[in-house]
């Protein structure tokens, strides 16, 4: 690539051609602000916050989406373009609810930051608003509020280029644009998979997680339910983000300790269900490679994944592994074999999961997921899990509670469901579970030790990964895809018959695996990821035991309970069937 | 001459430059086609001085294209007859809005609110002449920074508006708008 010099507010930068006056300005420590944009999801120069001055031009161009040219001279600041931003911002804020304390991004909202950025003292513009139209909290995880849209379309973009969904248009004409499913739909009748990655690029409020915050409060207060709550695996590494702590700090034990000071009577870890998911998959697997079952087998472990091949290739759905998730295992495990051990009545436990996604949210409402009630014939006894909170809804449980975390010690998880490996931990990123699954696969298959248990191949944020791991002269074939334009891209190859000599597919939703999940503090961008995921397999290098099969819980979990995997108890608890959406 | 090429038509007085144009076999793209309406007539709403849709680059839609060289066409001098210059802007921010595609702040919000500040002007609300500060401060800002030359152009038609014609504006506000305007207009201006 050639180098282009140019000029921004009088400083010489020499930069690769291509490159926007944006990025270019920031390598002469010039932070021209933005508002829509987003990098390589939404650069469309929809909000004109970014416009600057370019010598010989007549009118403003956006930094964001203009690419340099060799001379260039651009300036940044002047005058003009004050008032032009300023006017822009005024214009945006007369079409928005100004509902900025009760917002429940109240101090984490990017108009908000703008506002204050651009000094905007009073808002000289006022009119007709969006404020007639509707909320819709047609979903079980998300909630939209086209009233705070600005109408940047990262959502749209995300959607329908990130995730190849597109649940949501930019629809209408002029000032009456707005964002929403098309032909006025609700987006619960729409083919959304909830994945949530919406709401974590809004830059305002306009969707949301749903919040379920008020029934934790009150199960909590109620004296009659043991409450016992579930840490997902990415949630130890991004918890500490709503609170200071750089993005990927490992907070296990914190963690632990404030959901212990919020009055649950048991916390457990969803990292004992993934440690148990990896027995019954693999074990799944090992059967399907041995007895000629359908193959690739894919994972299951991610509802909004589940929830979009179930839409978009129902045809495939036997390749998916017909193991629940371990939130949904947990909540199975936690209301049979716990209860029972504990002589505690099934219909007293209430199980709480924090998780990285709303899609948890949709799979813990999927009506067969109530093993419980099926298994101790009591149509009292609900859901397996009864309530789903994002890390973003423990964070304000947690703020609301005046727990000083950053300053908690570290605590154990209780026993028997908190104890976890490395295995699981890894769960949280993408790959992880794919190594987790070759740790265990390969010593139950072989009958040999693992020697180098870190699957360097499977790791990191390309799109598509691929290994080979030889066992007992089969070479196991794996794939690891993680956003939805990375599934699509491998269904599509199923489809085409590509895919015939692969035997094990990890599938995760959102970008980055569960710790870019649509339910995980703002902001996640790549950087974060990248953080999270380092410190994820920081987590997985201090345990104890990093395969799953080694966990004494789980083997006690079989000894006494389920007898073995894919035993009768197992069918009937950990395992469950999909739905064609088409 | 007309689109130089048909001699000077022999015309009553009176005679709308659309009807001389018509005489004359040039066929002018009327205002009232966009608007969806035509109360007023082709002797009110004709637009006389046109570019060719496909010579304006960028806009690859043939519909938009059209608008905006309608738009354009009205920053030059060629105005209908008995049209104040106020209702000309309404007019234009309403086609504005309607084929706004609602991407950018400017023109999706920026031309609403100049819509309506127009719209109070036109009706008497306007308490005093700050109302003109803010149109003109909004149509600056449409005009400059606005994504597409639809946006673009209807800000600074706004602003030629209000700077040029800022009497017929002012007349509006204190209530004594004499109705009509003639505009300085002869054959020579509708030549492209």
């Amino acid at each position: 690539m050639a180098k282009l010099k140019l000029t921004i507010d009088g400083q010489a930068v020499e930069v690769e051609e291509g490159m926007s006056i944006l990025k270019a300005a920031a390598l002469v420590g010039v932070k021209i602000p933005t508002l829509c944009y987003l990098e390589d999801i939404n650069e469309v120069g929809a909000c004109r916050i970014c416009v600057v001055e370019v010598e010989g031009k007549e009118d403003f161009v956006t930094a964001c989406n203009t690419p340099v040219e060799d001379g260039m001279v651009v300036r940044t600041n002047t005058p003009a373009l004050r008032a032009s931003r300023r006017t822009t911002l005024e214009l945006i804020l007369s079409d928005h609810p100004m509902e900025c304390l009760t917002c429940v991004r109240n101090g984490n909202c990017e108009l908000q930051a703008l506002a204050a950025q651009l000094n905007v003292r009073a808002v000289r513009v006022s009119g007709a608003t969006h404020a007639d139209l509707p909320r819709d909290d047609s979903t079980s995880g998300i909630v939209r509020d086209p009233r705070k849209c600005i109408v940047c379309q990262r959502c749209i973009n995300v959607c329908a280029n990130v995730q190849t969904v597109g649940a949501i248009e930019l629809q209408g004409q002029g000032f009456e644009a707005f964002v929403g499913p098309p032909a006025n739909l609700k987006l619960a009748d729409t083919r959304c998979v909830q994945c949530g990655q919406c709401a974590l690029v809004c830059p305002t409020a306009a969707i949301v997680e749903k919040d379920d915050t008020d029934k934790v409060w009150a199960a909590l207060l109620d004296p009659a339910k043991h409450v016992v709550v579930q840490t997902a695996p990415a949630t130890r590494v991004t918890i500490g983000d709503m609170f200071g702590l750089p993005p990927g700090t490992p907070v296990t034990g914190k963690m632990v300790a404030a959901l212990r000071r919020l009055g649950f009577d048991a916390v457990f870890d969803t990292d004992f269900a993934a440690d148990l998911t990896i027995m019954e998959e693999g074990s799944e697997l090992i059967e399907r490679l041995t007895k000629g079952g359908v193959l690739p087998q894919f994972t299951s472990c991610s509802p909004g994944w589940i929830k979009f091949i179930e839409h978009f290739y129902p045809e495939f759905l036997p390749h998916v592994s017909t193991c629940k998730s371990p939130q949904q295992m947990f909540g199975a495990v936690a209301k049979t074999y716990y209860a029972q051990k504990k002589g505690i009545d099934p219909e007293n436990v209430f199980v709480v999961s924090i998780m990285p996604c709303t899609a948890k949210k949709f799979e813990a409402e999927r009506p067969e997921m109530n093993a419980a009630s099926r298994y101790w014939n009591n149509p009292r006894i609900a859901r397996d899990v009864d309530v789903v909170l994002t890390s973003r809804e423990l964070g304000r449980m947690l703020k609301q509670a005046g727990i000083d975390f950053p300053n908690l010690p570290e605590e154990e998880y209780d026993e028997p469901l908190g104890l976890s490996t490395g295995a699981a931990a890894i769960f949280g990123a993408t790959g992880g579970v794919m190594e987790a699954a070759l740790r265990t696969a390969y010593e139950l298959v072989t009958g040999k030790t693992l020697e180098q248990i870190d699957f360097q191949a499977v790791r990191g944020l390309d799109g598509i990964k691929e290994a080979v791991v030889p066992m007992n002269g089969i070479n196991v074939k794996v794939m690891v895809g993680h956003g939805l334009r990375n599934a699509r891209q491998i269904m599509e190859k199923l489809k085409a018959g590509e895919l015939k000599d692969y035997h094990f597919i990890e599938i995760m939703c959102c970008p980055g695996g569960c710790i870019g999940g649509g339910g995980q503090p703002i902001p996640t961008d790549t950087v974060v990821r990248q953080s999270r995921i380092e410190g994820i397999y920081r987590v997985d290098a201090a345990m104890k035991y990093r395969k799953s099969h080694e966990n004494p819980a789980i083997k006690q979990l079989y000894a006494e309970f389920l007898e073995k995997p894919l035993g009768h108890k197992s069918h009937a608890l950990l395992h469950t069937q999909y739905t064609p959406r088409n | 001459m007309i689109f130089g090429s048909s001699p000077w038509p022999e015309v009553a007085p009176t005679t709308a430059i659309l009807d001389a144009a018509n005489q004359a076999g040039v066929r002018i793209p009327l205002m009232c086609f966009f608007l969806g309406f035509n109360e007023g007539g082709a002797e009110v709403m004709g637009v006389a001085r046109v570019i060719a849709p496909c010579t304006w680059p960028g806009a690859a839609d043939p519909v938009l294209a059209r608008i905006i060289s309608v738009v354009r066409g009205l920053m030059g001098h060629a105005w209908p007859r008995n049209i104040c210059r106020v209702e000309m802007t309404r007019l234009l921010l309403e086609l504005v809005q309607e084929n706004s595609c609602g991407t950018c702040v400017p023109c999706r919000v920026g031309t609403r609110r100049m819509l309506d500040l127009v719209g109070e002007v036109l009706l008497g609300r306007a308490a005093d002449l700050f109302i003109l500060e803010q149109l003109g401060r909004i149509a600056e800002l449409v005009g400059s920074s606005s994504k597409c030359d639809l946006g673009r152009l209807a800000g600074k038609l706004v602003a030629g508006a209000i700077s040029r014609r800022r009497r017929e504006f002012i007349a509006h506000i204190r209530g004594n708008c004499p109705g009509t305007f003639t505009v300085d207009v002869h054959l020579g201006t509708v030549v492209v």
